[in-house]
C-alpha cells in the first residue's frame, strides 16, 4: 500500500516537473534575447529549486542533484558571481531537455538515466573551463547582434580554433548523445534549423510581433485547409480542382511564412518552410493523388512549422528528420506505384501537352498582338487569397516606402553606401522579393514580373554598387510606385513607365562602375558627374511629359481585354481596407461606451424626475386656476358697489362714474387688481409650464435618439469583438490529433456550427478548457480499438462539437460516441476520496457532478493527457468566469455529452436586482432557477423541500454579515402579500434557496470587476454602476454555500470553544508551491490524525489563514507571488495572526536562512527531506498536541 | 484684514485651507490642487528639471499636506491622480475595517482605504463627503480617505531618519520615508513624508490584490 502511495506521489512529482519544463524552456529562450529580465531568472530559479526539493522528497536523488546543479548556476548569476553566456543557456536548455527525457522514462515505468547528474556536471564544468566573456559582453543579443549568417558558427569556432581546447559544441552534443536514449537526438549543429542559437537574437520586437501575427494568420489558414482536406480525404483519391485549390492555398501560406521568416531572419522557420514547401510543390505540381497519410504528413509538417514559429530556438532536428523521411517515403511510394503503362500514358499526355504548347508558341509568334490580350489563367484568384495578398502587399509597400523616405531624407548627394544604408536596401530588397514571390504564387503576373526586374536592380545596388544618390532614390521611388500600382490594379497599363525605368536602371548600372571603383576615394565629387548626367537624363525622361517615346511593349506584359479589366476593377472596388487594432483599445472604447450609457441613464433619471415635477406643477397650476376662478366669481361679485361695501364707499366719494350702474361700467378696487394679477400670473405660469413641457419633450426625443445611436455604437463594437468559433478549430483539431496519437485511438473531430460568432475573449477563455475536455474525451471517454470492435462500433470514434445560439446565450455541446461515464467507478473513487459524504446514496446525476470537483480523477495512473485530478474543476471555473454553466449527460455504452451554456458577451450580464438587509445586490440570472414566496414558517427553517429535493435555505443578509440583517418574515396583518421571497439557485450542480424581502427587478447590467486592487472578495464577483452612479455588488452565489457552511461551523465552534478546544483536531496549513511536496506533507499530517490544509504560495496562504486560522503553519521559503519570509513578516504585522506558530520547511539549510526566519518570527526550522519524527516533535512541542491514533 | 495681510505674505504657490474659511471653500481648494496635480503631471511628462533652492536643504518637490489623526503628513503630488470628496461609497462584505468599500470615479470602480484605520487599526466612521486622494503605482489604483486636506507645499528634505521604535510604531513608521521641513511665517515646521510606494506594495494591501 505504501509502495502504491509512493508510486502515486512519484507520478505526481513527474507530472509536476513536466508542467515546469515548457516554461523553463521558454524562459531560457527569453534569456537568449534579454538576460536582464530578473523576473524570468527568478522564476527559472524557483522552478529549478522546486524540482530539486520535490525530487529529493520522493527520493529521486539523481533528478534532485541535477536540478541542484542548474540551481547553483542560476544562483551564482543572481548574486552577480557569474554572467549569462550562450554556452550556459545551451547547457541549461539541454539539461531541461534531459530532465524531460528522464521524466518520460519514469512515466513509462523505466529507470531514469542514472548518469544524468554526472553528464550535467560535466557539461557545466566544460563551460567553466571554456573562456568566459567579460561582463561587458553579457548581452547575448549584442554578442550575436551581427547580422552575419555565420555569427553562431563564429561563436562556436572560437572554441574549436583554440589549441588544446575541446570543441565545446561537439562535447556538449556528444555528452548528451552518449545518454543512450535513442529517442533523443540533441545536436548543437548551429547550421541546422532548430539549433539553440538561431539568428533571431537581434529581431526587432516590432518585426517579431508583426511576424507573429502574420504567422498566426497563415498557420490558421493552413490548419483550416488541412482540416477540411482531412475531413474529405478518407482514402487514396485523385486531386480534385477543389482540393488543388486548398493545396495551393496551403502552399501559398507556407511560402509567405517562409519568406517573412527569412526577411526578419528567423532561419529555422525559413528552413523548415522551405522543406515543407518543396513537398507541397511536389504534391501540387507532380502528385495526382491525396491520401490520409499525406494529409497526416502535412499536418505534422504544419504542427512543426507552428512549433518553430512559436519558439525558433526549440530543438526539432529529430522531428524534422522524421517528417522529411515521411515526405521522402510518400514521394518514393508515389513514384513506385507508377507502372510502365502509367508512364506511357503520362508520356502520351506530356507529348500532347507539348504539342499544344508548341502550337501555342507558334500562335504567339504569329499573332503576338492577339495573344497579349488573352487573360492569363492565374487571374482567377480566390477572393480570400486576393485579400490576403492585398494585406501583405500593403505591409511590404509601406516598408519599402518608409525605407526609401528615410534614404531620401539623408542622401542629399553622392554617398557611399554605409552599413546603415545597406540594411535599408536589404530591407527593401526583401520586401520586393517577398511581394514578387507571393504574387507569383497566386498568379498576379504583372507584380511578379515587375518585382523581378526591380529586384534585379536592387540586387545590383546592394551587392555591386558602392554609392547612393538622390537620383537613385528617385528611380527606386518610381519603381515602387509602379509596384504599388500593379499590386493595386494588375490590369493597369504601366508598360511605358516600366520601359522608361528599365532604361534608367540600365543607364545607372552601366554608369556606376566608375562610382563603384572609386568608392574608397575620399574625394567623391569627381565621380558625381557621370551619375548626375544619368540622373539628369532620368529626370528629363520622367518629368518631360511632352516627350513620348514608343518603347516596345514586352510580350509577356498583360494587356487584358475590357472584360478582364472589368473583373479586376470590380475586384479592386470590392477590396476592403482593414486595420489591426489591439483588443485592449477596443475594450477601452467599450468601457467608454458603457460609461456613456451610464451617463445617459443618469440624464434619463433626471428627465423622468423633471417629468414628474412638471406633472406636479401642472396639477398645482390647475388648483391655482380654480382658486383664481373662485376668487373672481365669488369675491369680485361681492365687491360690486350696490351689492356690498364697495358701493357705499363710491357713493361717499362722489364718483364721476356714479351715473353709471356698476353693471354698466366696471369699478376696480384693490381686490379686483389682486385677483386680476393672480389670474395673469396663472396664465403666465401656464405658458411657462407649456414651454417646459415642450423643452422636456425635446429632451426626451434627444435622449431617445442618443440611446438609439449609443445602442448602435454598442452593437457595432460588440460585432467588432465577435469572431467565429472556427478561429479555435485548429487548436481543437490538433488537440484531438495529438491525443489520438498518444493513446493510439482512432478519433476524428467534427465541428458543427463553426460560423457561430461570439466575443473573441470568450473563445480565448474557452480554448484551454475545450482542449482539456477533448483530451479527456479521447483518454477517458473513447474505448480502445478492441473494445470498440467488441461493441460493434466504428473503428474510428467521433467527437462532435456542436455550436448553437439561442437568444442571448450560446450553447456548446461536446459529445463523444465512447463508453460513457461509469457511474459505479466514479462512486467507488468518490468513496475513497470523500468518505462519509453520502456518496453511496448519490444518483447518477450527482455522481456525474463529482467529476467537476477539485482533485477528482478516476485515473490512478498519470499519463501525459490526464489522471492528475486537475482539469474538470478548472473547466468549470472557466465556464463560470464567463457567467456560464456546464452540464453533463452520459449514457453507458453510448457516450457522454458536455453542455456548456453562456452569454454571448462577457461584459453584459442579465441580473435580478434584490435587497438583502438594507443593501442592494445583483444576482446573475444564469444562477437562478425560479422565484417564489415562502410561508412564514418555511422561511424560519434551515432547509426547504424544492422540486423533490431538500436544499439549504440561505439568508444572505446573515451570511454576508450585513448591517440590519434581520431574517425576512411575514407581515402579521397581511401575511399573503408580504411573505418572504425565495430565489431558487442552481450553481455548478449545487442547489439552494436565497431568502429576501425585496426583489427590485430584472436588469441587463454591465459587469465590472472591483478595480485593480480588490481581486478576491468572498461572495462578490464584481459590481455594476447604476444610472445615478451608485454601485451594486454582483453576488458570487456559489460562495454563499461555502460561507454558509463556514458560518454554521463558526457557530458550532463558538458553542464548544472552551470545552472542546483541547480535543479539536490540529489544523496544519501546508504552504508550498510544489504539488508533490504538498501531497507528501498532506499524507504525513493525515497519518498523524491531524487535519491538513494547503496553500500553493504565500498569497494563497494569507487568504487561507484569513478564512480559517490554522493551529500551525508549515512554510516553504521560495514561492511565487509571496515568499515564505514575506508571509512570516505579514503574519507578524497582524496581531490576529502573530500567535500562529510557523515552522519553516525548506531545502535551504544554510544558517543565514534559519537566522532570517528566526528574526522574522519563525518558531521552528526543518530542512527537506525531513525526518518524520523531527517534524512531529516540532509540531507537538509548538502546539501542545499529541499524535492521534 | 489681518487675514488678508497674512495671505499676502504667503508664497503664491502655497494652497491651503488657512487661506480659506473652513467648510464651503473646500471645493475651491480641491480645484486648485487638482489643477496643480495636472500641471505637475504635464511638467513631469515634459521632463523638466527638478528645482533646487538651497545647497543645504534639497527641495523634494511639491507635496500635498494632509491631516491624519491630528498629525500633518505629506504625500508627493506626483503620486496623486486626484483629490476630491467621496460621493459614493459601497461597503462590501468580509473586508477588514480599513478597507471600507468601493467607489465609482468616472465609471471606474476603485477600492477605498481608510488610511487612518490602515495605520493604527482603529475603526472609524465613514460616510460620503469625506476627503479622498486617488493614488496609484504601476499595478494598483485606489482611493484613500483622509481626515482633512490641508494644502500643497514645496518641501525640503531634513537629513534625519524617521525614528523607529516599538513593534507597533515600527510597523507604522515603515510607511514613512523621511522627515521634511517647510517654512511658514518665519517658522520652520517639520512633517513626515508618507511613503506611498511602501503603502501600495505592502503585504497588507497586496493580499487583496491577487485572485
Amino acid at each position: 500500500m505504501a509502495e502504491i502511495q509512493e508510486n502515486s506521489i512519484m507520478n505526481e512529482l513527474i507530472s509536476e516537473v513536466e508542467t515546469y519544463l515548457p516554461d523553463m524552456k521558454s524562459y531560457l529562450h527569453t534569456l537568449t534575447q534579454d538576460t536582464s529580465d530578473k523576473d524570468v531568472v527568478s522564476e527559472l530559479f524557483r522552478m529549478t529549486h522546486t524540482i530539486k526539493g520535490a525530487a529529493s522528497m520522493v527520493r529521486l536523488q539523481v533528478l534532485s542533484d541535477t536540478a541542484a546543479l542548474m540551481e547553483q548556476e542560476i544562483d551564482n548569476i543572481m548574486k552577480g558571481q557569474q554572467t549569462w553566456s550562450p554556452q550556459l543557456i545551451n547547457v541549461m536548455t539541454d539539461t531541461v531537455e534531459q530532465i524531460s527525457v528522464y521524466c518520460n522514462s519514469i512515466t513509462n515505468g523505466k529507470e531514469g538515466d542514472a548518469e544524468l547528474y554526472k553528464k550535467t556536471l560535466s557539461a557545466f564544468e566544460q563551460i567553466i573551463d571554456a573562456p568566459q566573456e567579460s561582463p561587458d559582453e553579457v548581452n547575448i543579443a549584442e554578442l550575436l547582434g551581427d547580422d552575419d549568417d555565420d555569427s553562431t558558427d563564429d561563436f562556436f569556432s572560437q572554441f574549436s580554433d583554440e589549441e588544446g581546447t575541446t570543441d565545446l559544441e561537439d562535447e556538449i552534443a556528444g555528452f548528451f548523445d552518449a545518454s543512450g536514449d535513442d529517442d533523443v537526438d540533441i545536436t548543437l549543429d548551429s547550421s541546422a534549423p532548430g539549433n539553440l542559437l538561431p539568428e533571431t537574437f537581434t529581431i526587432d520586437p516590432e518585426l517579431q510581433e508583426s511576424f507573429d501575427k502574420e504567422a498566426e494568420e497563415h498557420l490558421e489558414n493552413i490548419g483550416q485547409q488541412l482540416n477540411t482536406l482531412s475531413a474529405s480525404v478518407t482514402d487514396r483519391t485523385s486531386i480534385s480542382e477543389e482540393n488543388r485549390e486548398k493545396l495551393h492555398s496551403i502552399r501559398r501560406s507556407v511560402h509567405t511564412l517562409k519568406g517573412a521568416a527569412a526577411v526578419i531572419g528567423i532561419e529555422s522557420v525559413a528552413d523548415w518552410g522551405h522543406s515543407f514547401e518543396d513537398f507541397l510543390d511536389w504534391l501540387h505540381d507532380e502528385s495526382n493523388a491525396l491520401s490520409p497519410e499525406i494529409i497526416i504528413a502535412m499536418l505534422d509538417g504544419s504542427d512543426l512549422l507552428e512549433t518553430i514559429a512559436d519558439n525558433p530556438a526549440v530543438d526539432v532536428n529529430h522531428k524534422i528528420a522524421e517528417i522529411k523521411n515521411t515526405f521522402q517515403t510518400i514521394i518514393g511510394a508515389s513514384t513506385q506505384v507508377s507502372n510502365e503503362k502509367e508512364i506511357a500514358e503520362v508520356n502520351d499526355e506530356l507529348a500532347n501537352l507539348l504539342n499544344i504548347f508548341d502550337e501555342a508558341e507558334e500562335d504567339i509568334a504569329l499573332n503576338s498582338s492577339s495573344e497579349e490580350n488573352q487573360p492569363p489563367e492565374t487571374f482567377a484568384i480566390a477572393p480570400e487569397l486576393q485579400e490576403s495578398f492585398d494585406e501583405e502587399a500593403e505591409e511590404h509597400l509601406e516598408n519599402i516606402g518608409q525605407q526609401l523616405n528615410t534614404l531620401s531624407a539623408s542622401v542629399t548627394g553622392l554617398t557611399p553606401i554605409s552599413e546603415e544604408y545597406r540594411e535599408k536596401l536589404l530591407s527593401i530588397r526583401r520586401s520586393v522579393h517577398t511581394l514578387k514571390g507571393a504574387a507569383a504564387v497566386i498568379g498576379i503576373e504583372p507584380v511578379a514580373d515587375w518585382g523581378h526586374e526591380f529586384e534585379d536592380f536592387l540586387d545590383w545596388l546592394h551587392d555591386e554598387s558602392g554609392a547612393l544618390s538622390p537620383e537613385i532614390i528617385t528611380v527606386m521611388l518610381n519603381g515602387t510606385d509602379i509596384l504599388e500600382k500593379v499590386a493595386d490594379t494588375p490590369s493597369a497599363d504601366v508598360s511605358s513607365s516600366i520601359n522608361r525605368i528599365q532604361e534608367t536602371f540600365k543607364t545607372i548600372m552601366a554608369g556606376s562602375t566608375v562610382i563603384t571603383d572609386n568608392t574608397d576615394s575620399v574625394d567623391t565629387t569627381k565621380e558625381q558627374t557621370p551619375v548626375t548626367s544619368f540622373t539628369e537624363k532620368i529626370e528629363t525622361e520622367i518629368e518631360d511629359t511632352s516627350v513620348k517615346i514608343a518603347f516596345p511593349v514586352k510580350a509577356t506584359q498583360p494587356s487584358p481585354s475590357k472584360d478582364l479589366n472589368k473583373t479586376k476593377d470590380h475586384r479592386k472596388r470590392s477590396r476592403k481596407k482593414t486595420l489591426r487594432v489591439e483588443t485592449d483599445k477596443i475594450d477601452g472604447v467599450m468601457g467608454l461606451i458603457g460609461d456613456m450609457t451610464i451617463n445617459l441613464s443618469g440624464f434619463e433619471n433626471s428627465r423622468v424626475f423633471m417629468e414628474s415635477t412638471l406633472a406636479e406643477l401642472g396639477t398645482t397650476l390647475e388648483r391655482l386656476k380654480v382658486i383664481a376662478s373662485n376668487l373672481e366669481s365669488g369675491y369680485e361679485l361681492s365687491s360690486i358697489p350696490h351689492l356690498g361695501a364697495m358701493g357705499r364707499t363710491s357713493q361717499a366719494g362722489n364718483d364721476v362714474t356714479e351715473e353709471f350702474d356698476p353693471l354698466e361700467m366696471d369699478r376696480y378696487s384693490e381686490l379686483h387688481i389682486l385677483i386680476r394679477s393672480l389670474n395673469e400670473a396663472v396664465v403666465d405660469l401656464d405658458s411657462i409650464k407649456n414651454q417646459s413641457y415642450e423643452v422636456h419633450d425635446s429632451w426626451r426625443h434627444d435622449v431617445n435618439k442618443q440611446r438609439r445611436v449609443l445602442g448602435e455604437v454598442q452593437s457595432t463594437m460588440k460585432n467588432i469583438q465577435m469572431t467565429p468559433f472556427s478561429t479555435l478549430s485548429n487548436r481543437l483539431y490538433k488537440a484531438v490529433r495529438e491525443s489520438s496519437k498518444a493513446t493510439e485511438k482512432a478519433v476524428r473531430l467534427s465541428i458543427e456550427g463553426g460560423t457561430i460568432e461570439m466575443d473573441s475573449r470568450v473563445w480565448e477563455l474557452l480554448a484551454a478548457p475545450l482542449m482539456h475536455m477533448l483530451r479527456n474525451a479521447v483518454d477517458h471517454g473513447i474505448e480502445n480499438k478492441q473494445e470498440r470492435q467488441q461493441t460493434e462500433k466504428p473503428g474510428q470514434a467521433t467527437i462532435t462539437i456542436n455550436c448553437s445560439r439561442t437568444g442571448s446565450r450560446f450553447v456548446l455541446r461536446i459529445s463523444d460516441d465512447g463508453k460513457g461515464l461509469d457511474h459505479e467507478v466514479i462512486r467507488k473513487r468518490a468513496v475513497q476520496l470523500y468518505p462519509g459524504t453520502g456518496v453511496e446514496e448519490m444518483d447518477n446525476r450527482e455522481l456525474a457532478g463529482l467529476i467537476f470537483k477539485q482533485g477528482f480523477s478516476i485515473k490512478t495512473q498519470i499519463s501525459t493527457l490526464s489522471g492528475r485530478g486537475v482539469g474538470m474543476d478548472v473547466v468549470r471555473d472557466a465556464i463560470e468566469q464567463l457567467h456560464g454553466s456546464i452540464d453533463v449527460v452520459s449514457h453507458p455504452g453510448e457516450g457522454t455529452s458536455f453542455i456548456l451554456s453562456m452569454p454571448i458577451t462577457v461584459a453584459q450580464l442579465p441580473v435580478l436586482m434584490v435587497k438583502f438587509g438594507e443593501q442592494q445586490f445583483a444576482v446573475p440570472m444564469h444562477d437562478i432557477n425560479r422565484v417564489f414566496r415562502l410561508s412564514s414558517d418555511e422561511s424560519k427553517q434551515d432547509e426547504y423541500a424544492f422540486e423533490d429535493e431538500t436544499v439549504p435555505l440561505l439568508h444572505p443578509a446573515e451570511i454576508l454579515r450585513l448591517k440590519n440583517s434581520k431574517v425576512p418574515s411575514a407581515n402579521i396583518t397581511n401575511p399573503a402579500a408580504t411573505n418572504p421571497l425565495a430565489i431558487a439557485i442552481d450553481v455548478g450542480g449545487r442547489h439552494g434557496v436565497l431568502v429576501t424581502d425585496t426583489i427590485i427587478g430584472k436588469s441587463d447590467v454591465i459587469f465590472k470587476n472591483l478595480g485593480s486592487h480588490l481581486k478576491n472578495v468572498p461572495c462578490i464577483s464584481g459590481a455594476t454602476i447604476l444610472g445615478d452612479g451608485t454601485l451594486v455588488p454582483i453576488l458570487q452565489t456559489e460562495d454563499l454555500f461555502t460561507r454558509a457552511e463556514m458560518s454554521s461551523g463558526v457557530h458550532d465552534d463558538n458553542a464548544v470553544i472552551t470545552s472542546d478546544r483541547e480535543d479539536r483536531t490540529l489544523t496544519v496549513l501546508i504552504v508550498d508551491d510544489s504539488i508533490s511536496i504538498r501531497k507528501v506533507l498532506t499524507n504525513f499530517i493525515n497519518d498523524q490524525g491531524w487535519n491538513p490544509t494547503t496553500a500553493h504560495d504565500g498569497m494563497d496562504a494569507m487568504e487561507k489563514i484569513r478564512e480559517n486560522k490554522p493551529d500551525l503553519v508549515l512554510l516553504d521559503i521560495e514561492m511565487p507571488r509571496m515568499n515564505g519570509f514575506e508571509v512570516l513578516q505579514s503574519l507578524q504585522l497582524q496581531s490576529a495572526y502573530r500567535d500562529i506558530p510557523v515552522v519553516m520547511l525548506t531545502s535551504r539549510s544554510a544558517s543565514k536562512y534559519r537566522d532570517k526566519a528566526t528574526r522574522l518570527g519563525a518558531r521552528g526550522f526543518a530542512t527537506k527531506p525531513f525526518k518524520d519524527e523531527d517534524v512531529i516533535s516540532l509540531i507537538t512541542s509548538l502546539t501542545g498536541k499529541t499524535v492521534k491514533g | 484684514m489681518k487675514q488678508a495681510e497674512a495671505n499676502n505674505r504667503r508664497s503664491e504657490d502655497e494652497h491651503d485651507l488657512a487661506g480659506f474659511s473652513h467648510g464651503n471653500e473646500l471645493p475651491e481648494l480641491l480645484t486648485l490642487i487638482n489643477d496643480e496635480i495636472h500641471a505637475g503631471l504635464r511638467v513631469q511628462q515634459d521632463d523638466s528639471p527638478s528645482v533646487t533652492k538651497s545647497d543645504t536643504q534639497k527641495s523634494i518637490g511639491r507635496h500635498i499636506c494632509i491631516e491624519l489623526a491630528g498629525k500633518q503628513i505629506a504625500i508627493p503630488l506626483t503620486s496623486i491622480l486626484e483629490a476630491g470628496t467621496l460621493q459614493i461609497l459601497q461597503p462590501l462584505p468580509f473586508l477588514p475595517s480599513w478597507l471600507i468599500g468601493i467607489t465609482n470615479i468616472r465609471g471606474e470602480i476603485m477600492s477605498v482605504v481608510d488610511l487612518s484605520s490602515f495605520l493604527d487599526s482603529n475603526e472609524s466612521l465613514h460616510e460620503a463627503g469625506q476627503s479622498y486622494l486617488l493614488v496609484h503605482n504601476d499595478t494598483i489604483k485606489l482611493v484613500i480617505t483622509i481626515d482633512r486636506i490641508v494644502g500643497t507645499r514645496s518641501l525640503y528634505s531634513l537629513a534625519a531618519e524617521v525614528p523607529k521604535a516599538g513593534t507597533n510604531e515600527m510597523m507604522i513608521s515603515d510607511y514613512f520615508s523621511e522627515q521634511a521641513v517647510y517654512e511658514e511665517q518665519d517658522t520652520v515646521k517639520e512633517l513626515s513624508i508618507f511613503d506611498l510606494n511602501a503603502f501600495l506594495s505592502s503585504d497588507k494591501l497586496q493580499s487583496f490584490a491577487t485572485i
